[in-house]
């Protein structure tokens, strides 16, 4: 969406997150954000691919890593292969090269999930995705890290202790008020710093944005 | 069409019974529009391996005496591998006859029909870590699905593909299969339709009725995607991905015995 038509109104809506993102912290800035919602179809990845595309256009080295090693979607948003990814990372050599495919975007590069592996939690919990992500980081000014929902499993809550924050996205007239709350509640629980909360799928009011069209 | 799935080779496993059977499936296929057939013997179902037929040997003389007969159809060298846990490393030496489809990573995989439940994740994983894509023949044949269409779900959300038989379409293999098959196709969740053709009487190819089943199904878009385009992807070795949703894979109504998963 940003990519294709960058002066929309919803392009202008990803570029005010990103600023929000980075005036949050100022002294200590964001190098890697976990992008998570409640329950499943409430916009996370779009959202995540979207503000990889902002702030690589800022000129940031992004790298989006796609962490939901349960239902990955990343590599279908951009179209790419799957066989290998962070899964091939994780269990393969670790001196083989990182398996970083590149976007149509410069500065944004996708690491997608790989494989499925059989044993997504204790994965993400391992030493070994500590390591990788100290090794993307060097890649990196921006790591953008999807998951899967956070009431569904607990994959994106082990991942959030990985991470300087979490950013949690909730579906206009989807999302329930008490799931929404939950999720929080499940990352306030991990010792992880919420960002904040992006409404998707929110009616915008015309006469605001047409001024500028 | 291009048809993936087929044991038209002879002398190889419980299909086509001589050459000049293979050369009758073939002129099938022509009349039904398929220029692309692969030939998937079954390997790995037998402890003492496949016969010591050469493949590639065999599908060479087939080429040849189809061209000098004139019918348009080129047989491509492939297997249906029985998953097993020496499948990844049979692949990666040849060993056994397991080969993908032509000279793609793309993998025909199958498993025990009347198993009461599916191979475990791990089995599909080892292929995929090795590089492999794997695609399960007839998804909608095991009883395992149709009776936990759910687990077929899972299945496919890791990355493996769904092949479906193009019999199932025309009630060749039972209610089920049929209404688990439509579903799938339904769903936007098959990526493949294929003959499974073994001769050139019963269980022969049927490709253009099951197509055109499958355009009053889900219509000529996804018709055209699951008989041409994807098929063509998988012998190019480009990635091939399905629209729908694995989670809306879900059983029909649980009969009082299905509570107690009988």
């Amino acid at each position: 969406m940003t990519l294709a038509n960058p002066r929309s109104p919803v392009a202008e809506a990803y570029r005010t997150l990103r600023n929000n993102v980075q005036l949050s912290n100022v002294d200590n800035p964001v190098r890697s954000l976990l992008v998570s919602s409640a329950s499943q179809d409430e916009g996370k990845s779009t959202t995540l691919a979207n503000l990889g595309v902002t702030f690589a256009q800022a000129g940031n080295r992004v790298v989006l890593v796609d962490c939901d090693l349960r239902r990955p979607t990343l590599h279908k948003l951009f179209g790419v292969p799957n066989d290998k990814g962070l899964t091939s990372m994780l269990l393969a050599d670790q001196s083989a090269a990182l398996p970083l495919l590149d976007t149509p975007v410069e500065g944004l590069r996708l690491l997608p999930s790989g494989p499925p592996p059989p044993n997504p939690s204790e994965l993400l919990g391992s030493k070994r995705l500590e390591a990788a992500i100290a090794r993307l980081q060097e890649e990196a000014d921006l790591l953008l890290f999807d998951s899967p929902p956070v009431l569904a499993v607990s994959d994106a809550a082990v991942l959030a202790r990985r991470v300087d924050a979490v950013l949690l996205v909730v579906s206009a007239g989807k999302t329930k008020r008490d799931q929404a709350s939950r999720a929080r509640q499940v990352f306030d629980r991990t010792g992880a710093r919420i960002l904040g909360v992006v409404l998707n799928n929110a009616r915008l009011d015309a006469s605001v944005y047409s001024y500028y069209a | 069409m291009i048809d993936l799935h087929s044991h038209v080779v002879s002398g190889y496993d419980d299909g086509a019974a001589d050459p000049s059977e293979s050369v009758a499936m073939a002129r099938l296929w022509a009349a039904d529009g398929v220029a692309v057939v692969a030939a998937t013997p079954h390997v790995g179902m037998w402890s003492w391996g496949p016969p010591p037929v050469d493949l590639l040997e065999r599908c060479a003389h087939l080429n040849e005496r189809l061209r000098r007969d004139g019918i348009g159809v080129e047989v491509v060298a492939g297997s249906e591998v029985y998953l097993t846990a020496d499948s990844t490393r049979f692949l990666a030496t040849g060993e056994n006859g397991h080969r993908p489809l032509g000279d793609s990573h793309y993998v025909l995989v199958e498993f025990s029909l009347g198993g009461i439940s599916a191979p475990p994740d791990e089995a599909f994983f080892s292929l995929q870590m090795a590089g492999w894509r794997p695609i399960l023949a007839h998804a909608e044949r095991y009883q395992a699905f149709q009776r936990k269409p759910e687990r077929l779900g899972e299945l496919l959300a890791r990355g493996v593909l769904a092949q479906v038989n193009a019999g199932s379409f025309l009630g060749e293999f039972g209610s089920r299969a049929r209404e688990l098959a439509e579903q799938l196709v339904r769903l936007d969740l098959a990526a493949i339709l294929a003959s499974d053709a073994h001769h050139a009487v019963v269980r022969r190819p049927r490709m253009a009725e099951a197509r055109a089943r499958l355009v009053e199904l889900a219509g000529e878009e996804r018709a055209e995607r699951l008989s041409r385009a994807n098929p063509a992807a998988v012998l190019a070795d480009r990635p091939v991905e399905v629209e729908g949703d694995p989670s809306a894979l879900r059983g029909a109504q649980r009969s009082f015995l299905g509570v107690l998963g009988l």
